[in-house]
């Protein structure tokens, strides 16, 4: 059926379109938050927590891209959560050397198991990009995500963060130089068709 | 040669294909020509490849809602506080209610018997004083039709001596007579020998001597017309009860479930 049809099925109170909207968004939205919160538990509350937060505003949307309008939503729920975490910080599972400094991330330690060797090259490059974007000050990793991760154009990324062209633009840039000094140990995890020269 | 923001910024936005026509001829003429330029934008290409390379993740589970998730339990937390104040409400107007059956409504209850009895006893001394009131004009002299009209003229001002000598004299008002008058009006003497004089004006005294009644004189048990006020102060205790104690109860049930 049509998205739209759905959307205004769904402000009508019929919470049947809304959960197929649900069954057609929810890898993106999951994706967004995991990938900004680096955790699935927080990801998958912050997820179910921005679809309530959809269904009960979903009178204020005014059309445009509905994707947007969902990023937006996790993406504050996402920043809701990292407060949270300020406010109350616990202590990180991650392994300290004698400085305090983390030695490695968790994404490492995970045992990739009986998988076949280009999956474990696969996951570990993903571990990999998570990890470099734990490290990205949140704006910067919003941004990027949107981008890069969701596929978005830089008009629509600038309607999920209510900012302007330039701040994404800016953003993205800085965030992509980040990411590219995090990963220069990480090349040989690149598959042979994604490295430079090939 | 280090890269400025600038420079960075126009690299990135080049590579999404975000830069217009002007800028983007002015970028690659500077990027053939400098080789930091051209070594940077390979590698935030490889970058962009690696991060469009990674996995897309599926939900681990399907994020149906329920109406229990977003509304059925608010309903609930709204009909608490109108449950609340139902109940106080009916508490409250209980309570006034019962203090007004309690100290009001025996005396409100009576009034209306006592007003019958007064009245008819009123209507039976009418009539005694009307029938004294004849036996006195009957004794009286016969009197010229001008001078009963100059005693009427000169009516509040000093009667002349005459009229007061045609009167005084022959009035001896009967002891029944007296006794009424000396209960129900402590009136100067004046106002009584108008009384006396105009006895064809009786209708006016019944409400004075009702006034003056002793009030405490009549027995309950003789009370009539009070007892339907008192069944419907009754039947309503009753539905403020019903009410005050559903309404607190389903309150109290709500608080417990959804606290």
């Amino acid at each position: 059926m049509d998205e739209i049809v759905l959307i205004q099925d769904a402000q009508q109170g019929d919470m049947d379109a809304f959960n197929r909207l649900i069954l057609a968004y929810q890898d993106r939205v999951y994706s967004q938050a995991y990938r900004v919160l680096g955790e699935s538990q927080a990801a998958d509350d912050a997820t179910q927590e921005a679809f309530i937060s959809a269904y009960k505003n979903l009178r204020s949307f005014r059309g445009g891209s509905f994707r947007a309008w969902l990023l937006r939503i996790v993406t504050n729920a996402c920043y809701d959560e990292l407060r949270r975490r300020k406010r109350r910080p616990t202590t990180s599972l991650e392994p300290v050397d004698d400085a305090g400094d983390e030695i490695e991330s968790p994404h490492w330690i995970a045992d990739p198991g009986e998988l076949p060797e280009d999956n474990v090259v696969r996951a570990e490059l993903g571990h990999a990009i998570q990890h470099c974007l734990d490290k990205l000050p949140t704006d910067f990793r919003v941004v990027v995500v949107l981008v890069d991760v969701q596929g978005m154009d830089y008009l629509e990324a600038a309607s999920v963060i209510g900012k302007p062209l330039g701040t994404v633009k800016s953003r993205l840039a800085r965030a992509r130089n980040r990411m590219r000094e995090c990963l220069q140990g990480f090349w040989e995890l690149l598959p042979i068709s994604m490295r430079l020269g090939s | 040669m280090s890269i400025s923001d600038r420079d960075l910024e126009a690299l990135s936005a080049y590579l999404d294909g975000e830069l217009s026509e002007k800028e983007q001829a002015r970028l690659e003429a500077n990027i053939q020509r400098d080789v930091e330029l051209r070594n940077t934008l390979e590698r935030l290409q490889h970058t962009r490849t690696m991060m469009r390379s990674l996995p897309k993740l599926r939900a681990p589970r399907n994020y149906y809602l329920t109406p229990t998730m977003v509304g059925e339990k608010h309903k609930p937390r709204r009909a608490f506080p109108v449950l609340r104040f139902a109940s106080v409400l009916a508490t409250l107007l209980l309570v006034l209610l019962f203090l007004g059956d309690v100290f009001v409504l025996p005396n409100q209850v009576m009034a209306p018997a006592r007003t019958m009895q007064f009245a008819e006893s009123a209507v039976e001394e009418v009539e005694q004083l009307e029938l004294e009131a004849e036996t006195i004009e009957g004794q009286l002299p016969e009197v010229p039709a001008e001078q009963s009209m100059d005693r009427l003229d000169m009516e509040g001002e000093a009667a002349p001596p005459a009229a007061e000598a045609m009167i005084s004299p022959s009035v001896e008002p009967t002891p029944g007579l007296e006794k009424l008058l000396a209960t129900a009006l402590p009136a100067p003497a004046e106002e009584m020998e108008d009384v006396i004089g105009g006895a064809a004006e009786p209708e006016e005294e019944p409400d004075l001597k009702i006034e003056m009644r002793d009030q405490a004189s009549t027995p309950a048990d003789e009370i009539q017309p009070g007892i339907d006020l008192r069944t419907v102060v009754r039947i309503t205790e009753l539905l403020l009860i019903v009410v005050a104690l559903t309404t607190g109860f389903a309150a109290f049930f709500l608080y417990r479930k959804y606290k």
